[in-house]
């Protein structure tokens, strides 16, 4: 009995419709009935030699890619990645993996031993920075920048991955590879979202003048201060609108091989860095193959003309409206807000430009992105953990965390700006951001000394998957709610109120010192019994209702969200409710 | 066995074709298209540029507010240094203009921020903006308003330009109309990515060059604006303040009309309530001398010294005992000690000093004796002190042994007597009575309105009259001064030597007065233009009226003042104020009387015309004469007549001048003929000499005739035989009318006046007992030495000299400034032909037909 190797079937191609026979049918039948009675024989003995399936388990398991509804009913919670360190296992503790001495960087099939741990803190989708080889010209760092590739599909239109993703011990190739870590998400009902690179390497750029943005004097255009990466040219002709169809037939089959590896989504790095009608084209097509393909795009803010030479404007609202399903937003300046006020107006101006838009865009918690500095130095694990509070509690809002967060990771490299001899591009320094997720070398596993913060992390998106009709809901209101001696405003306060239910949400901005107020609430009771719906954490607050109102003394950004009764509050706050596109 | 999940709803992929090989551009009509940028350029307009003028001051404000309160963001942090530049420059404006009493300064301090100010913001509108607009097409200096509804310039930073706010609603915000205007040709590719090139690359351009040009610029713009304003500033100014100055005139005139002359009307006032204040500590007490010096002081502050004597005069007078008593204090028993001791020599002096210096008990006990404390001593009392200090001193002479001739002795002590006697008699007591502070508190009420009257009148007279900057007569001086220059055409290079020296400024007025004189119709031009100067001043004076004067109601209330404080000072103490009244007016207060009663005699006064009284003689004419004379209000009033006819007859001097020559080319051949002889002629250039040239004192020495009065005649009468050319009179007017100020006959009357006085100058010529005319030889008005100085005015060469050293400067200055302004100017033109230059032109691709292949398989 010829024991068939196990191969992974592309039951898409139609290459293997096979039809057959009645009498070959049972033919079939007969011997796999022998055949399994051998295997369950072998399986009693034990040393086997193949391992035992649970057919029904596979029988029972359907995946089906709803990342897209998701992302549009705000029930994604997101958590980015580095494939190269997230399971890295640096053996010295100086911060970096030399591979030399025998210390391992992250691959595809290690990173599923960590899928359980993301599952169990509600983690429901993952977005993988980019996976791409890394151009070694002009190189960032000794590994690459994530964002500086070499290539982004192969010829054969198979996605180009780096190698070093790649557990060389395993005979499946790369994409192989790479896929089965796919399943093993999709196993645990994890979305998988790809980072799309916006720019390429310079190797890139050399090897590919025709996908590349040249100045009419031959120059590059490189982004102000990205030195190691350069624009793509989207067009053909601009004034006339018209698209370069070599770079966008390159997206198009990175599109086709995302979709046939299974990933259900892509992060589009700098989106601005394309015109929209390339984005409309691409996300449309995305959508024919695939429905429920989901789409980031990382975006930020309006701006009338770009700061940065070389690069486009942002313009979130286009971006939106070309098809991306939710985008980054200004949540990771939040420490910069100086009070409630600017945080309260920023949610609300998001719900406004809901209405602008198809129903179902929405943001993601970019309370921390990769880009930016630990939440760690703005206000220390409380920080981390208001923030996250603040993510699970808000409307128009996908959660979202960086790995390292969830331990209060400062990701303060010690190697940063060293020099170091084992490189992989022509840069033997170890540029790194300070204080940023490492994407530039081989560095360690991301995580700090708090891990207290998962405990809060898991307490909070376990309760708003638990409330999604009050939290998540697009028909939940969001209700500003008036405060009286609170002289700096730093009492973050509203209601989400969803079929007469009200979830409050009462919060201290300031990381360093106590505040106290009066919440105005229409409809409190004195006698409400306020029971904390996420972990306590940090000093203790106080709290002490009354009729209509709420005082509060709260520790430094200390957040408590409370389901109180008040089934009238949308009425009572009328000119303060506010609420997400819900249907076109 | 399957791990990879099944997903029924994904397509499968395509086979593949390398992406390289992908043809056809991809037309994308159909997709989402960018949305409109959420700011928009600003587009200047006569109505929104005041709408935005108001916008911009609301954001600053809120800008300091919130940058005071910590809220301010970068722009409005930006914008705070706009604001902190005006609000500066109006601080420093306004302390330089603090610091100056010309009002016309003061104006142009804020006229000139204003202008820096304008100044900044113009000069790259106009010399940069404005052609690289019409060079380039579009205007670099445009603004726009962004998402926030902030105002930014579009081009400021060429790295952050909005470009997708040029939509195409106007032609100057279509891209591809600015295209064509650069000459961009439209079958290129990425034109537009070209336009945006070129426009970045010129505005940048154009950034330097402002940045390089506009700390030169903006001085020279400033200065050469302030130059210009400064011509309307000056006359606004100028009728503003005459206006405001009649006005208070008027006012003044009703109230020193209606002035009460008894005491018991006149109000307290500051003055009073102070003195009452320093005196009121002093009641029934002596007066120490710094109390007295210090009620001096008050009261005779901003007062001058004339009337300041008499104040102080009378005052000594009003502090003094009623009794006549002399001062006594508790010092007084030491201060005779002290006059004993002194008084004793070194001969015997220990037995001197033994016999005649008591001890102070016994010298008190004396004086208790001798006085009733009463702060004084009488001279009664002080005869009794002297018997006393006989007696005391007798019993001591008898007992000192040391010296045996006691009438030595006695000759001594009646010596020493009488130094004690001598040294308290130096000092009066003031004792200050009731009555006395009442009376110097009454004083202090008459004397305090009356200065505030005078501080108003001063001023009044000085805006009219003083040798200040924008005076009237100041600003009448600047505009003939112009206006002659102007009309006799003098030029810069004729500026350049007439201010070096006198025999130049000479020579070239005479070339131009000559020339100007040959051409009828050039001279009636010229002294209708200077006429008119002279008759806006008096109208300015005077105000145009057949009758009424402001400064006949200046003069009016400065002597109702005067005569009226005089009167009250009179009714007040009797004779008590008699020394401050005399130096008030200097006359009998029930004569006193108003001057002036008309405009024409106003005029008579002005002019020295007004008829002498020729009924009295000898000491009654005198008498009547002297009236006032020595007076501060003599003073005051005369004060405006000098400076009036000091300022008038310098211009009719000018004016006869000018038409001195015109006469002379209108001679009749006889006249002419005459003329032509050598004696003719010296009688021509000697009298145009002295008309040019000659000042007070060489007109008193005759002009240089002492040997020859024929000649000085016969100059006189040629010169000054009050004949008028036919352009002067048609430019003066025959009317008698008043209200214009400037008639002929007034200017006859000048000429005639002149011949009178300076003629008939009481001077010794070489030959012996000649005397030229005049009988009366007192003092008269008309003949004073300032009069006569007032009469012959400034020679018209120095007036030249000086007008052309003033003008010299500033035109130097102005075209230094116009050259450097001018340079950058044409610079900044010159430079607009070098922008944006489009290089590496080889590399503009044109637009090649692509193949229709949509790539959306």
């Amino acid at each position: 009995m010829q024991i068939s190797k196990i191969q992974p079937i592309n039951f898409k191609s139609s290459n293997y419709q096979v039809s057959v026979s009645k009498d070959e049918q049972k033919t079939v039948k007969n011997n796999s009935e022998l055949s399994a009675k051998y295997l369950d024989n072998l399986a009693m003995i034990n040393t086997p030699a193949v391992k035992k399936v649970d057919k029904n388990a596979n029988k029972n398991f359907q995946y089906k890619n709803n990342l897209r509804s998701m992302i549009q009913n705000n029930e994604s919670v997101m958590m980015a990645i580095v494939p190269r360190t997230f399971t890295a296992e640096d053996l010295n503790g100086d911060d970096k993996i030399t591979l030399c001495t025998g210390e391992k960087n992250g691959t595809f099939l290690s990173a599923i031993s960590r899928l359980d741990e993301l599952k169990a803190d509600g983690i429901n989708t993952l977005h993988i920075l980019p996976i791409h080889p890394t151009g070694k010209k002009n190189a960032m760092g000794t590994a690459g920048s994530l964002y500086s590739p070499a290539k982004f599909v192969e010829d054969n239109g198979d996605l180009a991955i780096d190698p070093m993703l790649i557990d060389k011990n395993d005979p499946r190739s790369a994409n192989e590879q790479f896929r089965a870590f796919i399943d093993e998400c999709h196993k645990r009902d994890i979305k998988v979202m790809l980072d799309l690179p916006s720019c390429a390497s310079v190797d890139l750029f050399e090897a590919e003048p025709e996908l590349m943005a040249f100045g009419r004097n031959g120059e590059d255009k490189t982004p102000q201060g990205w030195a190691d990466i350069r624009m793509f040219e989207p067009w053909a002709d601009e004034t006339h609108r018209e698209l370069n169809p070599k770079l966008y037939e390159m997206h198009k089959q990175y599109v086709d091989a995302c979709i046939d590896l299974g990933l259900d989504g892509i992060r589009a790095d700098v989106a601005r860095a394309k015109p929209t009608e390339f984005w409309d084209k691409l996300i449309t097509y995305s959508h024919t193959k695939d429905p429920e393909f989901g789409w980031l795009g990382e975006s930020y803010t309006y701006e009338c003309a770009s700061p940065q030479v070389n690069m486009m404007y942002d313009r979130p609202e286009d971006l939106l409206r070309a098809g991306f399903d939710d985008y980054y937003g200004q949540y990771h300046i939040f420490h910069d807000w100086k009070n409630a006020k600017e945080f309260n107006d920023y949610v609300k101006m998001n719900l406004d430009m809901s209405h602008r838009l198809p129903a179902g865009k929405s943001l993601i918690g970019s309370f921390l992105t990769h880009d930016d500095s630990s939440s760690m130095i703005h206000g220390g694990e409380n920080f981390c953990k208001l923030t996250t509070v603040l993510q699970s509690t808000i409307p128009m809002c996908n959660p979202y965390f960086v790995d390292g967060f969830q331990s209060g990771d400062y990701y303060d490299y010690k190697y940063r700006g060293t020099k170091n001899e084992e490189t992989f591009t022509n840069n033997d320094v170890m540029d790194e951001h300070r204080y940023r997720l490492a994407i530039f070398n081989l560095s360690r596993k991301p995580g700090g000394d708090h891990p207290d913060i998962e405990r809060v992390l898991k307490g909070c998106l376990k309760m708003r998957s638990e409330n999604l009709d009050v939290l998540a809901d697009r028909n939940s209101s969001f209700i500003e709610l008036h405060k009286r001696e609170d002289k700096k405003d730093q009492i973050i306060t509203y209601a989400r109120h969803n079929n007469g239910r009200t979830i409050l949400v009462v919060a201290n901005k300031n990381p360093n010192r106590r505040v106290t107020g009066i919440i105005e609430i229409p409809g409190l009771k004195k006698n409400q019994k306020l029971v904390n719906m996420v972990p306590e954490y940090g000093e203790k607050s106080e709290f002490q209702p009354y009729q209509n109102e709420l005082r509060v003394n709260l520790a430094p950004a200390d957040a408590y969200v409370f389901e109180i009764d008040t089934p009238n509050i949308e009425k009572d706050r009328k000119g303060h409710v506010f609420k997400q596109k819900v249907t076109d | 066995m399957a791990i990879n999940p099944v997903q029924p709803n994904i397509d499968s992929k395509k086979p593949n074709v390398t992406y390289r090989d992908a043809q056809g551009a991809i037309k994308t009509q159909s997709y989402i298209k960018p949305l409109p940028a959420e700011g928009h350029l600003v587009h200047d307009t006569l109505t929104s540029i005041p709408k935005y003028w108001v916008k911009d001051i609301a954001y600053d404000i809120k800008a300091v507010k919130d940058g005071f309160g910590g809220n301010a963001n970068d722009h409005q942090t930006g914008r705070l240094n706009d604001v902190g530049l005006k609000l500066g420059g109006i601080g420093i404006a306004a302390y330089l203009a603090s610091r100056t009493t010309d009002p016309k300064a003061r104006v142009m301090e804020y006229v000139g921020l204003g202008t820096f100010l304008a100044a900044m913001s113009l000069y790259p509108k106009i010399a940069i903006n404005t052609p690289s607009r019409a060079v380039h097409g579009f205007d670099i200096g445009k603004e726009y308003i962004d998402d926030q509804g902030r105002k930014k310039s579009v081009f400021q930073d060429s790295n952050y330009i909005p470009f997708d706010m040029y939509r195409g609603e106007y032609l100057d915000e279509d891209l591809d109309v600015i295209g064509d205007r650069m000459g961009i040709p439209r079958d290129i590719q990425n034109r537009h990515d070209l336009i945006k090139e070129q426009m970045r690359k010129i505005a940048t351009q154009n950034n330097t060059l402002w940045m390089l040009t506009a700390g030169f610029a903006t001085p020279v713009l400033t200065a050469l604006t302030c130059c210009g304003l400064e011509k309307l500033v000056s006359p606004t100014l100028e009728l503003v303040r005459n206006a405001g100055n009649n006005s208070k005139i008027s006012k003044m005139l009703a109230k020193t009309t209606e002035m009460s002359e008894q005491v018991s009307d006149v109000a307290e006032n500051k003055l009073s309530k102070k003195i009452e204040t320093l005196l009121s500590n002093f009641k029934g007490k002596e007066l120490p001398k710094e109390e007295m010096d210090k009620v001096i002081a008050v009261l005779t502050e901003n007062v001058d010294e004339n009337i300041s004597r008499g104040i102080r005069d009378d005052l000594a007078k009003l502090f003094r005992s009623g009794n006549g008593g002399f001062a006594y204090s508790e010092s007084t028993a030491q201060d005779i000690i002290s006059t004993i001791k002194s008084n004793i020599g070194c001969r015997n002096k220990t037995a001197l000093e033994r016999t005649f210096v008591p001890t102070e008990s016994e010298l008190k006990s004396v004086l208790n004796r001798v006085t009733n404390h009463s702060g004084e001593i009488t001279s009664d009392e002080i005869q009794t002190l002297k018997n006393e200090l006989r007696t005391l001193f007798e019993e001591k002479i008898n007992k000192e042994t040391s010296i045996s001739n006691k009438d030595y002795l006695r000759g001594e002590g009646e010596r020493i007597i009488d130094s004690i006697s001598l040294n308290l008699k130096k000092k009066p007591a003031n004792i200050l009575s009731e009555q006395a502070i009442k009376e110097t508190v009454d004083f202090a009420k008459i004397l305090g309105e009356f200065k505030q009257n005078s501080k108003i009148l001063k001023k009044c007279k000085s805006t009219k009259f003083e040798a200040t900057q924008e005076s009237v007569l100041a600003r009448s001086y600047e505009k003939f001064e112009n206006t002659l220059f102007d009309v006799l055409d003098i030029k810069y290079k004729d500026l350049k030597l007439m201010r070096e020296s006198e025999d130049a400024a000479k020579k070239i007025l005479e070339e131009k007065m000559e020339v100007l004189a040959k051409d009828s119709t050039k001279y009636s031009k010229a002294v209708n233009k200077l006429t008119k100067v002279i008759e806006e001043m008096e109208i300015k004076l005077h105000g145009k009226s057949e009758d009424a004067s402001h400064i006949k109601d200046l003069i009016t209330a400065i002597e109702n003042n005067y005569n009226k404080t005089a009167k009250r000072l009179n009714n007040a103490g009797g004779g008590k104020f008699s020394n401050t009244i005399h130096r008030l007016v200097s006359q009998d207060v029930s004569e006193l009387a108003n001057s002036v009663d008309t405009r024409e005699n106003l005029f008579k006064i002005l002019d020295v015309t007004m008829e002498q009284n020729t009924n009295l003689k000898g000491i009654d004419y005198v008498k009547e004469q002297a009236k006032g004379v020595g007076s501060s209000k003599r003073y005051d009033v005369t004060r405006i007549i000098e400076r009036y006819q000091g300022v008038k007859d310098s211009f009719n001097r000018i004016l006869h001048t000018m038409d001195n020559y015109r006469i002379a080319e209108t001679l009749t051949d006889e006249q002419k003929f005459m003329r032509n002889t050598e004696y003719g002629k010296k009688i021509t250039q000697l009298g145009r000499d002295a008309l040019l040239g000659a000042d007070t004192s060489q007109h008193t020495a005759k002009l240089g005739t002492v040997n020859n009065p024929e000649l000085y005649k016969d100059i006189m009468n040629t010169v000054w035989d009050g004949n008028v050319s036919q352009e002067m009179k048609e430019a003066m007017g025959t009317t008698e009318n008043l209200s214009n100020g400037n008639t002929l006959a007034r200017f006859q009357s000048y000429i005639n006046r002149f011949k009178q006085v300076m003629g008939n100058n009481d001077i010794d010529f070489n030959k012996p007992n000649h005397k030229v005319g005049g009988e009366n030889k007192f003092t008269q008005d008309s003949v004073t030495r300032m009069s006569k100085f007032n009469l012959v005015g400034q020679t018209p060469i120095d007036f030249a000299k000086k007008a052309a050293e003033r003008r010299y400067g500033n035109q130097t200055w102005l075209r230094k400034a116009s050259v450097i302004g001018g340079s950058i100017l044409g610079i900044a033109l010159l430079s607009q032909f070098f922008f944006g230059k489009i290089t590496n032109s080889h590399n503009i691709k044109k637009v090649q037909k692509q193949v229709s292949d949509d790539a959306n398989k």
